[in-house]
């Protein structure tokens, strides 16, 4: 590399590594400082260096329980998210019309460009007692009495599958663009079945965008406080709420601290372990 | 002798645009059969129509006796090898090769043996476990014959599989492609845009234009024998001599070209003072520096320019009436017998007269 060159690529890179290195690591460097120090009964935050902050976590079943929802709604909402996604994505690659497949783009990334408060509020207004769904269910007669959905962990699934859906399905709709659909039509004459072409040729080709879409939405997941929030509490065990709720309601600022990073390192085990695990059920990926 | 493929009265159109127009074809068993035509004359349609890619509006597609216009293409047992080869990035060379048999839960070591015999066929024995991405454009083309082969399908189609390769790799294959056909007598259909292709490969061929079927024949036939104007100038490099019938004694025809009288042949019945092209081959026709006695057509003339091409020289004429001809000379020696401004005579025999019946107008749009 010429100095020219060099100097061209350090003057590209610069402005993000700059951004990244102000706002993201020098914080996180100082939220991991904050994270070793503790407070006191008096609620008076001694900065000494200790790990009481994670032994708390380790030990105090409060915790244990939100961690246990937080990998319960994450398991649940991305095995939806994929189920859910991937034919809609496929059905949205294919569809001959143009004009059809412009507006369903459209309605993919619709959710996206509304404030997520304003998504939420939604699905309270959807399924609050006195909302819309129980009201239509009651003037049915379907129902005696409103059903309770609003609170439930129910809620919070349907709420934050609807709220990350699109980050599934655009990785997987952009994969199964990139796929050249000769090669199932090759497989289908050599005598794959409309079933075997997908399972051999369909999925393990448009696998990379599976596994961006997933990592996503287990990222997404794994951190997403505000939708469960509205539809379900802040008493509801996920672990974005009890860093919320410790930090924000209790001020223990250093513990809220510690619990970040435990998230913030959970996350990252997670999204690694996925993307192994995927890559193992549908062999090598292209 | 048997018929393997048969389509009857087949008609095929993408949204009000008509492709296909009461199409009737059949392909003998073992026989290597080319459609040849321009893009767009529906080639690649009929054979995507016989793969079972697509529905025909009207008509029947027989495949080994069985109407299989209802059946989707993984239960046609058809072997396809596309222009883009369609090898599957994710697998090696042995599982594309072993995916139509896997996909028939063959057993392990039927696969085995049968991929191994495929790929010795197509001469890529040791290369299994090999990445596609790793083959030359060549190797992967014998991956993808190799594919269609080991399902043992009724019929191979071949979607201009050599357009890809470079010239040199491309005559290669074609020597290798005849053979192979030869070696496993599977019923092949082939279809290209390049004349050289399907004459040199094919028993058959078919010549199709715009939806329609113009003429079928051995390559010798239709480069002999052209029927319609269409084919005269889609093989070889004919020249358009237009003219009336002046007198007609059996099979000879005597043309009247402008101020020239033209020797032919021609077999079916054709009035005195009926309209007629004479289509005379560049290849056919020969100069001379004086008239030769023995041949029987001789025009004067002059040449405008020539085109050197190595083996061959490539010479318009101009006669006196001003018409120009195309003259192709072949030349061992890859010396050029004459010279731009040389007087020469263009000569040829009745026999390579090929006689079109029509005007001039009616033949406006192939004729330049």
């Amino acid at each position: 590399m010429s100095a020219r060159r060099r100097l061209a690529v350090a003057g590209l890179l610069a402005p993000a590594v700059m951004l990244l290195l102000l706002f993201f690591v020098v914080p996180s460097v100082d939220l991991f400082r904050l994270s070793l120090a503790h407070m006191d009964a008096q609620r008076a935050i001694h900065h000494d260096v200790s790990l009481v902050n994670y032994r708390n976590f380790a030990t105090n079943p409060y915790f244990h329980r939100m961690v246990w929802g937080s990998v319960k709604l994450t398991f649940v909402v991305t095995a939806l998210c994929l189920l859910l996604g991937y034919p809609a994505a496929y059905f949205m690659v294919r569809v001959r019309s143009t004009v059809a497949r412009t507006l369903l783009y459209a309605i993919v990334v619709s959710p996206l460009l509304i404030s997520v408060i304003v998504r939420s509020y939604g699905w309270v207004v959807l399924l609050a007692n006195n909302g819309v769904i129980n009201g239509t269910l009651l003037s049915l007669g379907l129902i005696e009495r409103p059903l309770r959905m609003l609170g439930t962990f129910g809620s919070v699934i349907v709420a934050t599958v609807h709220v990350l859906l699109p980050f599934m399905m655009l990785p997987i709709a952009s994969a199964l663009q990139s796929l050249d659909t000769v090669l199932e039509r090759a497989a289908q004459s050599l005598g794959a079945s409309p079933w075997q072409t997908f399972w051999r040729v369909t999925l393990p080709l448009t696998m990379p965008g599976v596994v961006a879409g997933t990592s996503l939405v287990i990222a997404l997941t794994l951190g997403i406080y505000i939708t469960p929030l509205l539809v379900a509490g802040p008493l509801q065990p996920l672990f974005a709420i009890g860093i919320y709720y410790v930090t924000l309601s209790q001020l223990d600022f250093p513990l809220g601290a510690a619990l970040s990073f435990v998230l913030l390192a959970f996350t990252l085990l997670v999204i690694a372990l996925a993307g192994r695990l995927l890559k193992t059920v549908k062999g090598s990926v292209a | 002798m048997d018929i393997d493929v048969e389509l009857r009265g087949v008609a095929m159109s993408y949204g009000p645009t008509p492709v296909l127009h009461n199409l009737d074809l059949e392909v003998y068993k073992g026989e290597f059969l080319s459609l040849l035509g321009p893009s767009g004359c529906g080639k690649t349609t009929t054979l995507n129509i016989i793969g079972g890619f697509l529905t025909p509006l009207r008509g029947t597609v027989t495949l080994g006796g069985r109407i299989v216009n209802d059946v989707p293409p993984y239960r046609r047992n058809t072997g396809m090898v596309f222009q883009s080869y369609a090898l599957f990035p994710h697998m090696s060379v042995f599982d594309n090769v072993a995916f139509g048999l896997k996909v028939r839960r063959v057993g392990a070591a039927d696969i085995a043996r049968r991929v191994r015999d495929a790929l010795t066929l197509v001469q890529l024995e040791g290369l299994d476990q090999r990445a596609i991405r790793e083959l030359s454009g060549g190797q992967q083309q014998r991956v993808a014959i190799a594919r269609a082969l080991a399902i043992d399908p009724l019929v191979l189609l071949m979607d201009e599989p050599l357009s890809n390769l470079d010239a040199q790799l491309r005559r290669q294959m074609r020597v290798e492609l005849r053979r192979l056909q030869r070696q496993v007598g599977i019923t092949t259909i082939f279809v290209t845009h390049d004349q050289e292709e399907a004459l040199t490969l094919s028993d058959r061929l078919v010549v199709m234009n715009r939806g329609r079927i113009e003429q079928a024949g051995t390559p010798i036939e239709l480069y002999r024998r052209p029927r319609t104007p269409f084919v005269a100038q889609f093989l070889g490099h004919p020249n358009f001599l237009f003219g009336t019938v002046a007198e007609r004694r059996g099979s000879d025809v005597t043309v009247q070209v402008g101020p020239h009288r033209v020797r032919a042949t021609y077999e079916d019945a054709l009035e005195s003072g009926a309209p007629v092209a004479v289509v005379l081959r560049a290849e056919s026709a020969a100069l001379h520096r004086t008239a030769p006695a023995e041949r029987a057509n001789a025009l004067p003339g002059t040449i405008a320019y020539t085109v050197y091409l190595g083996t061959s020289s490539e010479y318009e004429v101009r006669l006196a009436d001003g018409v120009r001809l195309r003259v192709i000379e072949q030349m061992p020696s890859g010396i050029p017998s004459f010279a731009e401004g040389e007087a020469v005579v263009v000569s040829w025999v009745p026999e390579d007269s090929i006689v079109l019946p029509g005007s001039r107008e009616s033949m406006a749009d192939l004729v330049s």
